[in-house]
């Protein structure tokens, strides 16, 4: 009975990971990725290479955006597009270990179901079949506690958000604030050009307003930011950081940069293939739609917070080379 | 008894299901302190020729630049009503503000031409323009030394220089 037990709580775990997985596509598939979408043998090598020169390239690094890591994962999880990062390609392991959890459950309580139905009055096959319910649920249940508690303690530990693990994150920059190159190397800030920046004085990224959302009293650094970064201007669009076939990449309050991060619930770097200065739009439905939500003030607010651990760190934005906070 | 387990089994894949596709489709963050952080917009002027701006040293009437903007921010407000290659120029309803953003390197020029799309796309004299809540200033992606002060409309007393190459 007791082995019975291990062999059933092992069914449930990879069940737990299926039905999670069939879950992540149904929700990729909603936010307008196609969670399928293959890129051939060819298409990856140019993608290296092209990743490797963006690498090698002096203004990759001098426009303080992020510089292309040199690698891109041959063998995609499936689900999954490619990455360039470790951070998102563990994200895409455990994301891809919940879908199989859950698909797995749900599997063995059919088995369970069916058991307990070909019983046929048998105690002991009843017994069995009941242990392979339980088992499938107690783990299914214990799956999602975990979920549940780490979302409580805090969503970011559910969201994956592991920026300092970025391959060359100690020199660049996931938020674009490009122009005249002076290198985006670093970004620790302590003011190399004319001194602290000004928050902005009107818009939504008033002192004022960022003052309610999630910056709290982090409001001035982020008006300031806002204010070096775009303006304050809610449609702005980088006219220096664009991509190789002559789309802009740095959009909206904060400039983010949408070939690195998704916004509104958008997976925007899967319009692009590449990354930065490099990238080459491949969708370029997804891009407009990405655009419009990064051009959302709410939406850019928020995704500044999120980049910039709620004001607590500001060296993401190129910007703050001049803020220096 | 079997149909009684077997509800209950129904019943417990049914909202064990929900929960994991509750979880896996996301939740607002709890990070989030404000839904929605961006204050709602004043849509009461949007018809009329005029909008009246109160500037708090009294109401300064400007033509209605929401009436055809160039682009509108969703959810915001806030309109475009000038771009071109040097400048951008916004208005944000919530708190009677304008923004100006240069987007030319070559800053003096393109601060002149648009403080002077300005004044004529507003319908106001420069006195009266001065006691607009107006912000101008440079992106970090145009000047890396301009970026991140308020310049203001250099012909007015709050109005700074660029800084020298």
């Amino acid at each position: 009975m007791k082995k019975n037990r291990t062999a059933n709580f092992l069914y449930f775990i990879m069940l737990l990971f299926a039905l999670n997985f069939a879950l992540s596509d149904f929700s990729s598939a909603q936010s307008g990725e196609d969670p399928l979408a293959g890129t051939s043998v060819d298409e990856v090598m140019k993608n290296n290479a092209a990743a490797t020169s963006a690498a090698a390239t002096p203004e990759s690094t001098a426009a303080g955006t992020p510089s292309s890591s040199s690698y891109l994962n041959q063998e995609k999880i499936p689900g999954f597009g490619q990455t360039s990062d470790f951070p998102t390609y563990l994200k895409q392991i455990i994301n891809f270990g919940f879908a199989v959890i859950g698909i797995m459950a749900m599997f063995m309580l059919m088995i369970g179901a069916y058991q307990y139905l070909m019983a046929a009055g048998n105690i002991a096959k009843e017994e069995n079949a009941k242990t392979t319910v339980s088992s499938a649920l107690s783990g299914l249940i214990l799956g999602l506690i975990a979920y549940v508690l780490l979302q409580t303690i805090n969503p970011d530990l559910v969201a994956f958000k592991l920026d300092a693990l970025k391959i060359g994150s100690s020199g660049t920059s996931n938020v674009s604030g490009t122009g005249s190159g002076g290198g985006g190397a670093g970004n620790t800030g302590k003011g190399t050009g004319s001194g602290k920046c000004e928050p902005v004085a009107s818009g939504p990224c008033s002192e004022s307003n960022l003052k309610n959302t999630c910056f709290g009293s982090g409001s001035y650094q982020a008006s300031s930011i806002c204010n070096a970064e775009s303006g304050g201007g809610a449609g702005q669009t980088s006219k220096s950081d664009i991509t190789a076939d002559g789309h802009s990449f740095s959009v909206g309050l904060f400039q983010i940069n949408l070939t690195v991060h998704d916004i509104g619930g958008l997976n925007c770097p899967s319009a692009f293939s590449g990354k930065n200065y490099k990238a080459v739009v491949v969708d370029e439905g997804l891009y407009q739609q990405c655009v419009q939500a990064a051009q959302d003030p709410t939406n850019n607010i928020k995704k500044a917070c999120s980049i910039g651990n709620n004001g607590s760190s500001w060296s993401q934005w190129g910007a703050n080379k001049i803020c220096g906070f | 008894m079997k149909k009684t387990i077997y509800f209950a089994v129904l019943l417990l894949i049914i909202i064990v299901a929900s929960v994991i596709y509750t979880a896996v489709t996301g939740k607002p963050s709890k990070n989030s302190r404000n839904e929605n952080p961006v204050a709602e917009p004043e849509n009461n002027q949007t018809q009329s020729d005029k909008i009246d701006i109160n500037t708090g040293k009294g109401i300064v009437a400007v033509n209605n630049i929401q009436k055809n903007p160039v682009e509108k921010i969703a959810f915001d407000g806030s309109v475009v009503f000038a771009k071109s290659d040097n400048y951008a120029m916004s208005y944000y309803p919530p708190d009677q503000g304008f923004i100006v953003t240069i987007e030319n390197p070559n800053l003096d020029l393109a601060r002149s031409q648009a403080e002077d799309e300005f004044i004529k796309l507003l319908g106001v004299d420069k006195e009266q323009a001065c006691l607009l809540k107006v912000t101008l200033n440079v992106p970090f992606g145009v000047s890396e030394k301009a970026a991140g002060q308020n310049y203001g409309l250099s012909f007015c007393p709050n109005g700074k220089p660029f800084p020298q190459n």
